[in-house]
């Protein structure tokens, strides 16, 4: 007889919270007011005075401080996507946020939400930076035919949305030709690394099947060859596109709401009343 | 799925055409047929509405108790419950309630607890039904699988939970059930064989999840139904954890000294010549 009676555990849990990033050593006074900061060790007073937004950047999620090519990289990488299409679902959310007059606090969270989709979002860039780093020791073309069996029962739609090869896909039925130009950016410079080369001649392989580059398979390589983790994909893209996406809807926000189209009684369907 | 070509995009560009509702100025506002007005304001509960929304179809009322009943026994005004605590950190950044109850409700996306473990448990115990029925495996065969699968974890999505053993929800959940008259289906019996032979080996029993999975797929929903069937499940507990937070004065929610912190980072170190970029 099951007994689902309720004991607890009793699970050692920690005393503290713990963090390798960041140090407050507390006011002589008060033990909740700080005093100084470090960052991974390099008093925060120095970084402000030193470093740039790029170095603090690397340095707080990769722990040191970047070289040269390991700086041209990210700052690349930065600029590249700081703001996704306005046509984008996660900008055209910012737009209706700022049209909608939501508190204006709500904008960059409600927009980073849905710029963490499976489609063109942070998940599809967590899902193929796990792609990358798991088979990019297999020669592109050797990994493509491994994968022959399963892309011959692959749903066609989903390999298109690029949600079977995360990252790589179709947008609006062809092969993305500005996702291919932004590609070529980070290609042939002395800070291309070996996962965006992996990615590339993977594309060169993937034509057979129509389908190429999408922009999150660029974010999810060059954050690979930054040495980050899978799991931090989702979140840095939707970081690097936070402004763009607050942009939008900061710029849609004094606008009055009848300067957002509004679909006509006409053109709204509805098949069963 | 179809795929789309350009002219196909191009006869949607500010067309809505086939939606299953909507409002129609002046003359009724439709919902999958009913005119939501005269049919269903009134006339039946919130479930009701939201699977007629997911799945089209209108269910019956013991079941949109039984929903209402989940709702309720898994969204307790408990803070120290993660997506919970969300609400009062919302609460003393004195953000809105809106935030709080949405982003505390978000943060159970997750596969430890909450809605995200949803899908994955019902496509599970789907999955283990079809194993059983299709290739006559044993209960002991399938629990064995899926601990060789978890490399010998005791780790099966929908049984034993984390902080305790044991489950409150669970036996709450069948007494209710059985008050509105539900059997247990095939989906149930398996999960509760699955769970007998657990509690045998390991003191372990079904969860919350793992009887919901199991409900929900005797009922014959798929897993991305029952994920959207129970997308507000915590709202509730996080709602109540924000109100009683906003009561206090900021900084009262688990104050933290500096020192609470622990820092295991590097030693303070000295920056290095940051020129080479200036060069």
């Amino acid at each position: 007889m099951v007994d689902r009676s309720v004991k607890s555990r009793k699970e050692p849990f920690s005393k503290k919270a713990s963090t390798s990033i960041w140090k407050e050593d507390a006011d002589e006074s008060n033990p909740y007011l700080v005093s100084k900061t470090h960052l991974r060790g390099y008093s925060f007073d120095e970084i402000t005075e030193q470093c740039d937004f790029i170095d603090t950047f690397y340095l707080l999620f990769l722990g040191d401080l970047p070289d040269k090519n390991q700086k041209q990289l990210l700052q690349l990488l930065l600029t590249t996507f700081i703001s996704p299409s306005p046509r984008h679902p996660a900008s055209r959310s910012a737009m209706s946020l700022g049209g909608g007059k939501t508190f204006p606090q709500h904008i960059l969270p409600i927009s980073l939400g849905i710029a963490g989709g499976e489609y063109l979002g942070g998940r599809q860039v967590q899902l193929c930076m796990q792609l990358i780093q798991d088979n990019h020791q297999i020669r592109p073309a050797e990994w493509l035919e491994q994968q022959h069996a399963t892309l011959a029962l692959a749903d066609e739609s989903l390999l298109v949305e690029g949600r079977i090869i995360y990252g790589f896909g179709q947008q609006f039925g062809e092969i993305d030709p500005y996702a291919t130009r932004l590609a070529k950016k980070f290609l042939g410079k002395s800070f291309s690394g070996p996962h965006l080369i992996w990615c590339a001649e993977l594309v060169d392989e993937l034509k057979s099947y129509d389908i190429g580059w999408l922009q999150t398979g660029i974010v999810a390589a060059v954050l690979s060859d930054l040495g980050l983790p899978s799991y931090a994909g989702a979140g840095l893209f939707q970081l690097i596109q936070a402004p763009g996406l607050l942009a939008h809807g900061l710029e849609a926000y004094p606008k009055s709401r009848t300067e957002f189209p509004f679909v006509s009684d006409e053109d709204y369907k509805i098949v069963d009343t | 799925m179809s795929i789309l070509k350009v002219e196909d995009y191009d006869s949607l560009r500010g067309k809505l055409p086939d939606r299953t509702g909507g409002w129609v100025p002046g003359a009724a506002v439709y919902c999958r047929g009913y005119d939501m007005m005269d049919d269903l304001v009134g006339q039946v509960d919130f479930f009701q509405s939201l699977v007629l929304n997911i799945t089209g179809q209108l269910p019956e009322e013991r079941f949109a108790k039984w929903l209402h009943a989940a709702h309720i026994c898994v969204s307790w005004p408990d803070p120290r419950i993660w997506c919970n605590q969300i609400g009062a950190y919302a609460a003393m950044a004195r953000a809105t309630v809106n935030a709080a109850s949405s982003f505390g409700n978000l943060a159970a996306d997750s596969v430890m607890y909450g809605q995200g473990t949803l899908p994955i448990g019902t496509r599970l115990i789907q999955r283990l039904y079809l194993q059983h029925i299709n290739e006559r495996k044993s209960v002991e065969e399938i629990v064995d699988q899926e601990i060789e699968r978890k490399g010998g974890k005791v780790n099966i999505m929908g049984f034993a939970r984390p902080l305790a053993s044991g489950d409150e929800r669970v036996v709450a959940m069948r007494r209710t059930a059985r008050s509105l008259a539900f059997q247990d289906g095939p989906h149930m019996q398996l999960a509760l064989a699955i769970e007998e032979l657990l509690y045998d080996r390991y003191s372990e029993t079904m969860n919350f999840t793992g009887y919901l999975c199991a409900f929900m797929s005797d009922l014959g929903y798929s897993a991305e139904q029952v994920h959207r069937i129970f997308a507000l499940i915590v709202v509730n507990g996080v709602t109540a954890s924000f109100c009683e937070e906003a009561q206090k004065p900021v900084e009262s929610f688990l104050p933290l000294r500096c020192e609470d912190v622990e820092y295991t980072g590097p030693a303070k170190r000295a920056l290095p010549n940051m020129s080479y970029e200036k060069s």
